[in-house]
C-alpha cells in the first residue's frame, strides 16, 4: 500500500516562478551590459541575484506549509535548513569587507 | 569583439548541454571554462557558477515534484547537513588562495573522471514488497513501467556526514555537491539512482544558497557574468535533458573523461604557476 503523499504543487509553483523571474531579470542585466548600459545592469544584476537566492528560501518556505500537518517533522526539517541558511546570511552580512 | 558576457553565455549554454548529457551538472565544467577558457578569476567563476547550480536546481525540482520522484523526507534531512557544510565551504573559500583553490579543483576533477570511467554500478536498492510504515520505507512511482516501487533506506547517520563534505565541496568549488550526494545515497543509504538524482538536484539549490551568499556578501559576483551563466546553464540545461536519450552514455563518459583530464592539468598548472 502506498501512502497518501503530501501536496507539492505549491512549493513546484513557487520554485518555478522564482527560477523565471530570476533568469528573466538576469537575463535582461546581460541585454543591458551587452547594449553598454553597465551602471543599469550592474543594479538589474544585483536584484536578480537576490530573486535567485531567495528562490529556494521560498521553496522551503513552500514546503513547510505544505508538510506541517501531514509531516510535522519533516515541516520542521524543512525549518532547520532555514535557520542554516538564516545563519549563512548573518554570517555574510557580519563578514563583508 | 566579442565581450566577455556573450562568450561566457556560449560556454554556459555548453557546460549545460554537456553537464546534463553526462549527469554530472554543470559547474564541473563551467568553472573551468570560464577560469582556465577566459582568464575569469577563480573566485568569481566558482561564484557565477554557484548561481548556475542554483537555477538549474529550483527549475529542474519543480518537474520532479509534480512527477513524485523526490524524497523530501531524504532531502530535507540530509539538506541540514549540505548547508552546514555550504557556509564552512563559502566561508573557507574566501580565506584560501586561488591556486589552493585551482589544485583542489583539478584533483577532484580526476577524481570524478576515473569513477565515471571505471566505478561499478550503484548497488541494488533493497525493495520491500510492502512498507511497513517505519520511518525510512519509501515509495515511488518508475515513470518507465508505472509501477509502484517501495524502497528502505538505511545508514542515515553516515549518509548526513558525508552531506557535510558534499556542502564543503559545493561551497569551496561550486560544483554543486551532487557528484558525492548521487553515489552516498545509491551506494550507501540504499536509495534508488532514480530517486537519488532527482532528490540531489532538490537539495542543491538550497546548498548552493548557503554558499553563495557569502561570495555575493564578499562582491564576488559580477552580475553580468551571473546572467550570462544563469541564462546558458538553464537553456543548455534543458537541452541536454531533451538529447540525453538520443546520444550514446559511453561515448559521453569517455569524451567528459577527455575534457576533464585537459582542464585537471591545466588547473594543476595553474595551482603550481601561480596564475589562478
Amino acid at each position: 500500500m502506498i501512502a497518501q503523499r503530501p501536496p507539492t504543487r505549491l512549493t513546484s509553483r513557487v520554485l518555478t516562478l522564482g527560477s523565471f523571474a530570476a533568469a528573466t531579470i538576469l537575463g535582461l542585466s546581460l541585454a543591458l551590459n551587452v547594449a553598454g548600459q553597465t551602471a543599469a545592469a550592474g543594479l538589474v544584476g544585483n536584484l536578480g541575484v537576490v530573486v535567485l537566492l531567495f528562490t529556494p528560501v521560498a521553496g522551503l518556505i513552500a514546503t513547510w506549509s505544505e508538510l506541517r500537518i501531514a509531516r510535522p517533522a519533516h515541516g520542521w526539517m524543512a525549518v532547520a535548513v532555514l535557520v542554516v541558511l538564516g545563519l549563512a546570511t548573518l554570517i555574510a552580512l557580519l563578514a563583508r569587507p | 569583439m566579442i565581450p566577455l558576457e556573450l562568450l561566457a553565455l556560449l560556454a554556459a549554454l555548453g557546460a549545460g548541454v554537456f553537464g546534463s548529457l553526462a549527469g554530472i551538472g554543470g559547474g564541473l565544467i563551467i568553472v573551468p571554462l570560464l577560469s582556465v577558457g577566459l582568464g575569469v578569476p577563480l573566485h568569481n567563476a566558482i561564484a557565477v557558477s554557484l548561481l548556475g547550480v542554483i537555477a538549474i536546481s529550483t527549475s529542474a525540482s519543480a518537474n520532479y515534484l509534480d512527477a513524485g520522484l523526490v524524497s523530501r523526507r531524504i532531502g530535507l534531512t540530509l539538506l541540514v547537513a549540505t548547508t552546514l557544510g555550504g557556509i564552512i565551504g563559502g566561508f573557507v573559500a574566501g580565506l584560501v588562495d586561488a591556486r589552493f583553490l585551482a589544485a583542489l579543483f583539478g584533483v577532484v576533477m580526476i577524481a570524478v573522471a576515473l569513477r565515471m570511467l571505471f566505478g561499478s554500478e550503484p548497488a541494488e536498492p533493497e525493495t520491500i514488497d510492502d512498507p511497513e510504515g517505519l520511518e525510512f520505507d519509501a515509495t515511488y512511482i518508475e515513470p518507465r513501467t508505472g509501477k509502484a516501487v517501495a524502497y528502505r533506506v538505511r545508514n542515515f547517520g553516515v549518509g548526513s556526514v558525508i552531506s557535510v563534505f558534499a556542502g564543503i565541496l559545493s561551497g569551496l568549488l561550486g560544483i554543486g555537491g551532487g557528484v558525492i550526494n548521487v553515489p552516498t545515497m545509491t551506494s550507501l543509504m540504499g536509495v534508488p539512482i532514480r530517486v537519488a538524482t532527482t532528490t540531489s538536484t532538490y537539495m542543491l539549490g538550497a546548498t548552493a544558497v548557503a554558499s553563495a551568499v557569502l561570495y555575493f556578501s564578499r562582491g564576488e559576483v559580477e552580475p553580468a557574468l551571473a546572467g550570462a551563466v544563469v541564462v546558458g546553464s538553464v537553456l543548455g540545461g534543458r537541452v541536454g535533458s531533451r538529447l540525453q536519450h538520443v546520444l550514446p552514455q559511453r561515448a559521453l563518459t569517455l569524451l567528459f573523461v577527455g575534457v576533464a583530464a585537459f582542464f585537471a592539468f591545466e588547473m594543476l598548472l595553474r595551482a603550481i604557476g601561480g596564475a589562478a
